[in-house]
């Protein structure tokens, strides 16, 4: 029996002005452990129809999704272009299908690979995927539980529209992308301010945003900005509270 | 799949530059846009240093009076789009709601005939580089369609503003942006801080750096990226240009 209290504890976050991004990067390192699989990635589309990496559990993940939104290639683009679920239990078979995805896949350390689609209000907005290092059939109770995922990232997304003022599907998953761009934005300012690499910086932006009850967006925001109250975080070599 | 909606923006811009015998600029993005949505009037307005915004393409005299109001006031539906980074819709500036958002912009705009505002933010990340700010001799808001017409209306406004800030002349044939926008790379967003810190300026210039750079270099975007964010290239400032101090091809 699958233990769902880590789900639980996933939806008891959506209260209050929760911050959505670190709400996604959470779902997809929940998949990631109670499905089983190797890694999962969250894409959604922004403006009705640009899929866009949102969240990864890890970078190879996180490579794979971005690899095969540029080679316009993969389960994740036919789970967009048919709206259906589309399982790779095993990659190695998958040449024919998806010729440079396997090949890229099996380079990152994959070999399977499951495509939910992520649906509001009867809308299809994205998708979730998950990745296995072993070949992986995904039995129906697993799958079941990734399918309950997908409707948990749309359930975040209502959740948000409930409580800002009358926003349309498109315009909310247009900030999203927004603020997950800005988090790129502000990485680097880091990455370059401490001389370090854009995944260390990434985990000390969501360190201080933890830590100061801060949502991952607007924190970024404030850092591309140059907001001087976040001199501590940009400096060089300090040690960030 | 909204690849027709971003092709079928573009080529509406192309064709009102192409009809003038003018090469591309955001103002024909405002006028397609015009065309487009069947609104009165459009301004494209960039935010400016002072918590207002500049007018910088305008489609007549009617945009350019508001425009120039929103400027002056300090208040106004764009200023508020750039501020907020989502659309803002004044569907009806006769109204106290919007007299209690704007308490000289609305009964002015109004009484000079314009009925409704929408405004459409030109922004990118934390970015908030301007606002397409829509007018309407009616009161109402737009619908669905309208509304995400003027969004991609915007992006291409985007991006011609890009390349004006960059000095890059945009070809006429639709951009990979119709397709799979390299703006929203997110290696694109990594390299504009990490320059933007190098250089010590802001993250906009930056981004436009970037494009330069690429254009010059005729390297894709995502390729110049991937080499700054791998610290395999550094872009230095330059008199009229970027000149690279070193670059490692692995």
């Amino acid at each position: 029996m699958t233990d769902l209290r880590p789900l639980a504890e996933l939806t008891h976050t959506l209260v209050g002005e929760f911050d959505l991004l670190e709400f996604f990067q959470r779902l997809v390192a929940h998949a990631h452990e109670s499905v089983g699989v190797a890694a999962a990635g969250l894409l959604l589309a922004g403006n009705g129809g640009t899929l866009t990496h949102v969240a990864a559990s890890d970078e190879q993940a996180r490579l794979l999704e971005v690899y095969q939104l540029q080679a316009d290639e993969g389960p994740c683009l036919d789970c967009w272009r048919t709206g259906e679920p589309v399982r790779a239990p095993d990659l190695s078979l998958a040449a024919d299908r998806w010729p440079r995805f396997a090949e890229e896949a099996a380079r990152r350390g994959f070999a399977a690979a499951h495509a939910l689609p992520v649906r509001l209000g009867g809308q299809l907005i994205g998708g979730l995927n998950l990745f296995s290092a072993k070949p992986d059939e995904l039995a129906e109770d697993r799958f079941t539980l990734a399918q309950a995922l997908a409707d948990v990232a749309a359930i975040g997304l209502l959740q948000q529209r409930a409580l800002r003022r009358r926003e349309l599907i498109d315009e909310q998953l247009r900030s999203t992308i927004n603020a997950r761009l800005a988090v790129e934005q502000a990485k680097g300012v880091l990455a370059a301010a401490r001389e370090i690499g854009v995944e260390d910086a990434a985990v000390l932006l969501r360190g201080y945003a933890a830590r100061h009850d801060l949502q991952l967006g607007d924190l970024a925001a404030r850092i591309v900005r140059r907001d001087p109250s976040l001199g501590d975080l940009a400096a060089q070599s300090s040690d960030v509270d | 799949m909204d690849r027709d909606r971003a092709m079928r923006v573009w080529t509406s811009v192309a064709l009102c530059a192409k009809r003038r015998g003018e090469p591309l600029t955001p103002a024909h993005a405002c006028l397609a846009c015009v065309d487009a949505l069947a609104v009165s009037g459009a301004a494209l307005v960039l935010a400016s240093d002072y918590g207002t915004t500049e007018p910088v393409y305008l489609t007549g005299a009617g945009a350019k009076a508001l425009a120039e109001l929103q400027t002056t006031l300090g208040e106004g539906p764009g200023i508020d789009a750039i501020a907020s980074g989502t659309p803002v819709m004044a569907g009806d500036l006769g109204s106290v709601a919007a007299a209690g958002r704007w308490p000289v912009f609305a009964p002015e705009a109004a009484r000079r005939g314009t009925k409704s505002i929408y405004s459409v933010p030109l922004a990118l990340g934390a970015l908030r580089i301007g606002a397409l700010d829509l007018y309407r001799d009616d009161p109402g808001e737009p619908d669905r369609e309208e509304l995400m017409d003027a969004v991609v209306y915007a992006d291409t406004a985007l991006l011609l503003v890009l390349d004006d800030l960059g000095g890059i002349p945009t070809p006429s044939e639709a951009p990979e942006h119709a397709g799979r926008p390299v703006l929203w790379q997110a290696e694109v967003h990594q390299a504009a801080g990490i320059v933007s810190v190098q250089l010590g300026v802001p993250v906009l210039d930056a981004l436009v750096r970037l494009r330069a750079h690429a254009f010059g270099t005729g390297d894709p975007l995502s390729e110049v990226a991937r080499a700054v964010v791998e610290r395999r290239l550094r872009l230095e400032n330059g008199s009229n240009g970027f000149h690279r101090r070193r670059e490692e091809r692995s």
